[in-house]
């Protein structure tokens, strides 16, 4: 009977809104699963590249990020594990440019987009959650080793307070944690991270 | 009866389609996302979790409603850190040299940092023996230690840890997560540092929702924070034979001075940004915010003064009465610099609800975040109490 009543109702529907209510249920499906208990914070991963490149990959939970950045709420119809299209990835630099930097010694190093993507992860006591993955390149780091490098970083932080983030430096197979810092300015500034001696180890 | 056909199956389609592609994305993302493509490496494979996922149990340690044995006669009954230490003396003479090898550890503040509000089998650092562990005469024991340490007014003290140990056995009875180890065995307790009326030590005990951190030196309390308390479900439940409510009245009692303020005190106090959990939780011992956010309790009238500190005491009387008098009087004797901040509803019942106190000494939050642990719709919280001056009894290594 109530199955009559449905697919009368059904029909009647015409084809655009049951094609709308056929990619809600689908979308249902996925994020049913997508829990929302407070998600991880940034993880930004510096590595060495040839010719004296620096090559920066950060990623954090898309959800967090558009509540920080809802102009980017257009992030979340992309499809998973497809690369950004260069017009999002240009916006998605823009936000990030507007929240983070890195200095080589004094001199600012220029962070250039090369791609992003986002991915359904798991984490065991979170469960599934949609995390973006953006890589950004320094292509000339003015320093030959040792390095100096320093980092200014409030994305996503400066509206969710509770979001932190933590950063490493990939040597090779070593990865070495150089930070774990959270929300906190300085005479309305965000705090500039040091990493010149770990770099060295 | 073929277009009926036609779209159940598009249906069942849809949800599969859905299902599956998203557990496929699951497991390669898991693969790809190793150390090198932006995160860290994954602590759910180390030794330290395989060691953990082998001693954790799933039996209720029904501390509610074991006996403290005769045997803890012999400590007098006067309350105090003399009795507390004849207390710990008894139970660590009647355990075997490998649970006391488990129980009874070196302090240092290291060791001290190694809580979380997370489940035991999704936090393997946690040092101490799992409660499960110990035999119903020591567990008896345990429990006189702790209603030795903490308050023994209803809801708060000693009755939230039993609570939230209840809660723990009722997400057991939900939750296909087995691995995260939700059952009341797998609450730990560890002394970090030799217990005596010399030197420096600390009662750690602690579990999923629960960190109970008191550090005494030379015979007396000097730090009992980080204390944080969390529940899920919130909500009034049953479980090992009683009705658990450990965190409402923390919740209702910042609400009801959230409720009491005017418009322009609201607007004030109304913190910028969101909060999606509190920001001293676990292992984020430098989160607490160099300047003062809010409204100043200078601007508070004396009926929501009273309303602020009752809700302070739903945090300070988790510990026995004498020493939560003390912490009291502190708090009380620096309202004129405290403030207070919140973000979201004053009714604190929504997501991202948050309310926090902020003073010279004293940093109280609660937060509200959707359940994790019953798959249940709706929120629970997140709290933390700590004191800016002697957090970790103010030890520094």
């Amino acid at each position: 009977m109530i199955f009559n009543r449905f697919m009368f109702v059904w029909a009647t529907l015409n084809k655009t809104i049951r094609v709308g209510l056929f990619a809600l249920l689908c979308l249902f499906s996925i994020s049913s699963t997508v829990n929302a208990h407070a998600l991880p914070g940034s993880v930004i991963t510096l590595s060495e590249q040839q010719y004296g490149a620096l090559k920066v990959e950060i990623s954090f939970p898309l959800e967090d990020l558009i509540i920080a950045a809802p102009e980017l709420e257009v992030l979340a119809k992309v499809d998973v594990e497809q690369k950004i299209p260069p017009k999002l990835l240009k916006q998605l630099s823009q936000y990030l440019q507007a929240h983070m930097f890195m200095l080589s010694g004094t001199e600012k190093l220029k962070l250039l987009p090369q791609q992003a993507e986002i991915d359904v992860v798991y984490n065991q006591h979170l469960g599934h959650f949609r995390s973006l993955a953006v890589e950004l390149l320094a292509e000339k780091v003015p320093q030959e080793p040792p390095f100096s490098l320093s980092l200014s970083y409030d994305v996503i932080m400066h509206e969710i307070r509770n979001h932190r983030a933590e950063v490493y430096w990939k040597k090779g197979n070593k990865t070495i944690k150089l930070s774990n810092f959270g929300f906190k300015k300085v005479e309305g500034k965000p705090v500039i991270h040091h990493f010149t001696n770990d770099l060295n180890r | 009866m073929s277009r009926k056909k036609t779209t159940l199956s598009v249906l069942i389609g849809a949800l599969l389609t859905g299902v599956l592609s998203s557990s496929n994305a699951y497991s390669q993302s898991d693969q790809e996302h190793g150390p090198g493509a932006g995160h860290p490496p994954s602590p759910e494979n180390s030794a330290e979790n395989a060691a953990i996922q082998a001693r954790l149990g799933d039996t209720s340690t029904l501390m509610g409603t074991i006996a403290i044995p005769e045997s803890v006669e012999s400590c007098g009954e006067q309350p105090g850190v003399t009795r507390l230490l004849c207390l710990i003396d008894l139970l660590k003479t009647s355990v075997s040299d490998d649970v006391l090898a488990l129980m009874q550890l070196d302090y240092s503040v290291a060791e001290a940092k190694k809580w979380s509000n997370l489940p035991a089998g999704a936090f393997p650092s946690r040092p101490g023996v799992f409660l499960g562990e110990l035999k119903v005469e020591q567990r008896g024991v345990v429990k006189a230690i702790l209603m030795e340490a903490t308050g023994l007014k209803e809801n708060e003290g000693f009755d939230e840890l039993l609570q939230t140990l209840n809660a723990d056995d009722y997400i057991g009875t939900v939750s296909d997560d087995y691995k995260a180890g939700y059952s009341s065995f797998n609450s730990k307790l560890a002394f970090l540092g030799t217990p005596s009326k010399t030197g420096v030590w600390e009662l750690y005990y602690g579990g999923h929702h629960l960190a109970l951190s008191n550090t005494y030196k030379d015979g007396e309390l000097i730090g009992a924070t980080p204390s944080f308390r969390g529940i899920e479900p919130f909500h009034a439940f049953e479980m090992n034979s009683r009705t658990n409510i450990p965190m409402l009245q923390e919740r209702d009692t910042f609400a009801a001075l959230l409720n009491s303020l005017t418009p322009a005190q609201l607007e004030e106090a109304k913190l910028e940004g969101t909060y999606r959990d509190i920001l001293a939780g676990p292992q984020a011992d430098d989160a607490i915010p160099e300047q003062q956010e809010g409204m100043s309790v200078e601007k508070l009238s004396d009926t929501q003064k009273v309303l602020l500190l009752k809700a302070i005491a739903t945090y300070v009387e988790d510990l026995n009465a004498a020493d939560a008098k003390k912490y009291m009087d502190k708090y009380r004797s620096q309202l004129s610099e405290t403030v207070i901040g919140y973000s979201g509803t004053t009714d604190l019942n929504s997501e991202d609800d948050y309310v926090r106190v902020d003073g010279p000494s004293l940093w109280i939050e609660f937060s509200l975040q959707s359940n994790k642990s019953t798959n249940e719709k709706g929120n629970h919280p997140h709290s933390v109490w700590r004191d800016k001056t002697d957090d970790y009894g103010g030890q520094q290594e």
